[in-house]
């Protein structure tokens, strides 16, 4: 097969090359000048339009960027934090206190007090760049090839979705405690029965800690400040309101992730079974 | 483990070779959306639409050599002006092609590409009607995504391979009667 594709190819590429030569040979004098007289009329647009475009990187590659800078700092805090080995205080007996992957995830608490939540705009997916993660679970898996430069904090509001305000069932939480050496202002207020807590990552401004129930894990992050992440591609995307806050859901092969603002903070709750999701996000809470 | 892959595309660079690249070949790209549009408003929303989805292409772009590169650029034009054209007209979106049974044929037609040489393959592919020889080129070309495919074509990115199959298949017919 990979022989008759490269037989192809060539073939082809010897094709639009003559195509090209044969159209370019084939052009008059006047057809020429129209050209030229299009592309006087329109340079300057073009030309703003790759500047914008090679700027920003497009909205999902400025969130790209701010992901690969976070995860170049990450980096850093996980192997100072192996060699370290900085204690975490397990929430439930023999749980594991292996620092995990930083991953970007939120979900909100229910007793927060009313939250000045400014949504986050964030990207809508755009198939056509792939991006995929090397170890993230298999529903958050972005590959990325935008550049990444600087974390970047956006104050700008979600686009106005209309979110449908969604009762949480009921479904056997415990309650939990924010682990010793926990530095964000949130938590969430209850686990699932059966995850136990799994470690910390923290770098500057920005805490992440993970909980795990055999394959299944849920991580709850928080940036102190607003933030987003990509939207991992092909996930479907929906809103939440709870306690004043827009809560922005990626949906992918059974996995999600919440993303909300709250107090200036952006929170992610990420989980891998979307059932339960919801229900830990709303029980994210101020611990400070 | 790091959940992401750093990124590491240098924004600079990328915008001089853009820039570079439009103003190296905006002759070409003009002319070829007025040569399908007809009309320089959409000979321009043309351009504008090809440097976008060349952009998106950069890294592929910087790794082709002067001739495949202009090609390229070109060809994208043509198929970003023609794509704009049907929808200005407002054609209705291909007809998405019935799901065939691939197995049995993609070794036939693995065996018939194997087999020809280039020229012969290239001149199968000049008797393709055009829409074939577009998606092949789309693919095998321009090494489009499906869903890139699928957004030019006007069709669901389903859809794509099938199409793609289909010409596969008619490149082999029609390699399997010049062999005869």
């Amino acid at each position: 097969m990979m022989r008759s594709d490269d037989a192809l190819r060539r073939a082809l590429e010897e094709i639009a090359q003559e195509e090209t030569e044969r159209f370019a040979r084939s052009m008059t004098q006047e057809e020429k000048h129209q050209a030229e007289e299009a592309f006087r009329g329109h340079r300057r647009r073009v030309l703003s339009l790759i500047a914008r475009k090679s700027k920003t990187g497009g909205r999902r590659g400025g969130y790209l960027r701010a992901a690969a800078a976070l995860i170049l700092l990450l980096g850093g805090a996980l192997i100072f934090f192996r060699q370290s080995a900085p204690e975490t205080q397990p929430l439930s007996p023999g749980a594991s206190s292996t620092v995990a992957p930083f991953h970007a995830i939120s979900p909100a608490p229910t007793e927060t007090p009313a939250p000045t939540a400014k949504p986050t705009a964030m990207p809508t997916p755009m198939a056509d760049q792939t991006i995929s993660p090397t170890s993230a679970p298999d529903y958050l898996k972005i590959n990325t090839q935008s550049p990444t430069v600087t974390p970047i904090s956006t104050e700008n509001p979600l686009p106005s979705p209309t979110p449908e305000a969604t009762a949480v069932p009921e479904n056997g939480l415990l309650n939990v405690e924010a682990p010793a050496g926990w530095q964000g202002a949130f938590f969430p207020g209850q686990m699932p029965a059966g995850y136990a807590f799994e470690g910390l990552e923290s770098e500057e401004d920005a805490w992440s800690a993970s909980f795990r129930c055999g394959e299944k894990r849920i991580v709850f992050t928080e940036y102190g400040r607003l933030s987003a992440l990509p939207i991992p591609e092909g996930a479907s995307v929906s809103y939440r309101q709870w306690n004043g806050a827009v809560a922005l859901i990626a949906e992918r092969n059974g996995g999600v992730r919440y993303t909300w603002d709250q107090d200036g903070h952006t929170l992610f709750l990420e989980a891998d079974d979307g059932e339960i999701a919801e229900a830990v996000a709303r029980t994210v809470k101020s611990v400070h | 483990m790091l959940p992401l892959v750093l990124l590491t595309i240098e924004n600079e660079e990328d915008r001089l070779f853009m820039k570079e690249l439009y103003l190296t070949y905006h002759q070409l790209m003009y002319g070829m959306a007025l040569r399908v549009t007809g009309n320089r408003d959409a000979a321009q929303d043309a351009v504008s639409e090809s440097v976008l989805s060349l952009m998106k292409k950069t890294a592929l772009l910087r790794t082709l050599e002067c001739n495949k590169l202009r090609s390229y650029v070109v060809i994208t034009v043509k198929h970003t002006a023609i794509s704009l054209l049907k929808r200005s007209r407002r054609e209705p979106p291909a007809e998405d092609a019935a799901f065939l049974h691939l197995t049995d044929g993609s070794r036939a037609e693995d065996r018939a590409l194997a087999c020809a040489g280039i020229e012969e393959i290239k001149q199968a592919v000049r008797r393709l009607p055009e829409r074939e020889k577009d998606v092949l080129l789309m693919r095998y070309f321009r090494e489009m995504t499906d869903e890139e495919i699928a957004r030019e074509m006007n069709i669901r990115p389903v859809s794509v391979r099938v199409h793609l199959s289909r010409a596969r298949k008619h490149l082999a017919a029609l390699l399997g009667k010049e062999g005869e």
